[in-house]
């Protein structure tokens, strides 16, 4: 309890004085983030003293708002307070003391998602956390990132309202909010009612954690917004309505349709990524298939799968923060990747793709690989099997293209702009497989070092290699398709997505 | 079927009717009013699945008597005031917009946005 109090409080604070003494902004964020990591350390000792824990925050007896500390919580907390660390040394005071108080919200309502295992109070963070967020989208008040941001708000203002209806049958049937005694109360057998409101709400958090169909916002969103955004959005704000997921998968028996909905959003956020050609725009559809992995994570049902799925959650959000991170210090993310020699980044920002994108390959000595092979492990289907190598070879395509253009063929800009902070980001992000090697310890580590994992994951990337090279005249002829991911489109998909939602867990 | 249900139902209706409007509709603030349809038919729905006829107000606690369940009063308040402050920036987000565009029509904003983020170079 203590923990989230620490953590929290200690944002919000340094958001309000970095907004009232905007000259020390920079050392009130960096108070938040001792504040923060404090938080994080006393969740850990916490979960290592007496195991996962759920209790209820109040003296209100039932009537309490159920928080959690277990691994997920203690993973999501842990990236929240890394990327405040990577973020803040990119930044360095360069922002004004409006941007360091939402920067600093953002942070403290990310923070509390993770310690929440309440229904509504999932609602009321999750709402809190997207409003700050659009703030953010539209801080330099251009007019597409406005734009950007009406779309958002849009659109997860109609997915709360379908979470708040889900809530409103699930309150009805089980009569309590907190997910532990929700569970106890339901017991697994779940009725039409309760499966209509579990699904509402899936359809709810699947707008805010970017899941193909349900989440066409996030491209826009995630690609007009400033770098630091960027990052922030990709990296740990949409994890928000992933944790949501995890919370809520708990209620009822979701493993097919999560599995499904998995292979879907990874391989289509593939392609979208391939077909795409300003860096912003990759990475952000690169987004979306890596949320994939999550709920195929999610959807195994095992306490190991949803250990795979946070760790992932946890591995994604650095890497893809030191990608937007790296693209952005060398201001190239809205340029055209099919004429890359006019380019020219800084080695720093070559440095940060590079370490990046064998990441997000999942190369063996690199974060993803343990998450991947340890997701691998758990999976007992063929078809997801295959659905996995379909995403990891999309991955490997769409890297290896941004990186051919932006590494080998871009110039290399000797003469400034070269921020070494980016080099700290990718070194912590290199290093941050040792995590894996502490969370799992050293048995299951040497198991999923195993030969056949050691060759498929070397081979993906090699078969992608060679298909670009294949490929690589008629790609960026094929590059640059106009798929308008209007509002009305975005609607349209939301509400087809919802569909099949339906039809998948009425007909299994 | 109870009061309650029916009265529910019809909730759901309007939610339909604020969907429909979002998704036919070009103009801004017509979306935006649709929206906010949807957000108030959410609240009515709330209100009305957990309601039972015959429950007395939980606030005068003499023994022997239904009460009403307090709790989800206390949720509808707090959405309430989030759709406030959703509404409110969303208003703000598109009088920005009419000032750079001088138009409501979605589809022209969404085409000058395009046009505008591809010429801009960056």
């Amino acid at each position: 309890m203590i923990a989230l109090f620490v953590g929290v409080s200690s944002y919000l604070s340094a958001g309000i004085l970095s907004l009232i003494f905007s000259r020390y902004r920079f050392w009130f964020s960096l108070v938040g983030w001792v504040g923060g990591l404090i938080g994080t350390s006393l969740g850990i000792s916490s979960y290592l003293g007496s195991g996962p824990l759920v209790g209820k925050l109040g003296r209100w007896g039932i009537l309490g708002i159920e928080i959690i500390i277990d691994q997920t919580t203690l993973l999501f907390a842990g990236l929240v307070v890394v990327l405040n660390l990577f973020t803040l040394i990119y930044l360095r005071g360069t922002k004004k003391g409006v941007f360091y108080c939402l920067y600093n919200f953002l942070l403290a309502t990310t923070f509390s998602i993770a310690f929440s295992h309440d229904l509504f109070n999932l609602y009321v963070t999750i709402e809190f956390m997207s409003l700050v967020s659009i703030l953010l989208i539209g801080y330099e008040r251009k007019a597409y990132q406005i734009y950007a941001g009406a779309k958002y708000l849009i659109m997860s203002s109609l997915a709360m309202s379908l979470y708040l209806i889900g809530l409103g049958l699930v309150y009805r049937v089980g009569g309590s909010l907190g997910i532990g005694e929700l569970a106890r109360t339901l017991d697994g057998g779940a009725g039409s009612c309760i499966s209509l409101g579990i699904c509402l709400m899936l359809t709810g958090l699947a707008v805010k954690g970017g899941v193909f169909l349900f989440s066409m916002w996030l491209p826009d969103a995630h690609s007009y917004s400033d770098t630091v955004v960027s990052a922030l959005l990709s990296g740990m704000a949409i994890k928000s309505g992933l944790i949501g997921i995890i919370r809520v998968s708990g209620l009822v028996d979701l493993g097919q349709l999560l599995l499904i909905l998995g292979a879907l959003t990874g391989i289509a956020g593939a392609i979208f990524a391939l077909m795409s050609n300003r860096p912003k725009k990759i990475l952000a559809h690169s987004t979306i298939s890596q949320v994939g992995y999550i709920l195929l994570g999610i959807g195994t049902g095992t306490s190991a799968g949803i250990l795979a799925a946070s760790l992932h959650l946890f591995f994604h959000g650095l890497f893809k923060a030191l990608l937007f991170l790296s693209v952005g210090s060398a201001e190239v993310g809205r340029d055209n990747i099919d004429r890359a020699r006019d380019l020219s980044l800084p080695w720093t920002s070559k440095v940060g793709l590079f370490i990046g994108s064998v990441s997000i390959m999942a190369i063996p000595p690199f974060n993803k690989y343990f998450s991947k092979t340890l997701l691998v492990e758990q999976v007992n289907q063929e078809w997801v099997w295959f659905a996995m190598l379909a995403i990891g070879l999309g991955t490997a395509l769409y890297t290896l293209r941004l990186d051919w253009a932006l590494i080998v063929e871009a110039r290399t800009d000797r003469t400034g702009k070269s921020d070494l902070s980016i080099v700290a980001v990718a070194l912590a992000v290199g290093l941050s497989s040792f995590l894996a090697w502490v969370i799992l310890g050293s048995a299951e580590m040497a198991q999923l070092l195993n030969f056949h994992h050691l060759i498929a994951y070397i081979a993906i990337p090699l078969v992608g290699g060679l298909a670009l090279l294949g490929m690589r005249k008629r790609l960026s002829g094929l590059s640059a398709p106009y798929f308008p991911f209007s509002l009305e489109n975005s609607l349209v998909s939301l509400f087809t997505g919802f569909l099949v939602i339906e039809l998948v867990l009425f007909a299994l | 079927m109870s009061t309650g249900l029916l009265a529910s139902a019809i909730s759901v209706v309007i939610v339909c009717i604020g969907v429909l409007g979002l998704i036919l509709k070009r103009n801004l603030l017509m979306k935006l009013l649709s929206l906010n349809i949807v957000n108030t038919a959410t609240i009515l729905f709330f209100v009305l699945i957990v309601y039972n006829p015959g429950d007395r107000a939980p606030i005068d606690p003499t023994p022997g008597v239904q009460y009403a369940d307090p709790l989800p009063q206390a949720l509808v308040l707090t959405s309430i005031v989030i759709n406030f402050g959703v509404l409110a920036l969303s208003l703000l987000f598109t009088m920005v917009l009419v000032k750079r565009y001088h138009t409501l029509d979605l589809i022209k904003i969404e085409d000058f946005v395009r046009r505008e983020f591809e010429e801009e170079k960056s």
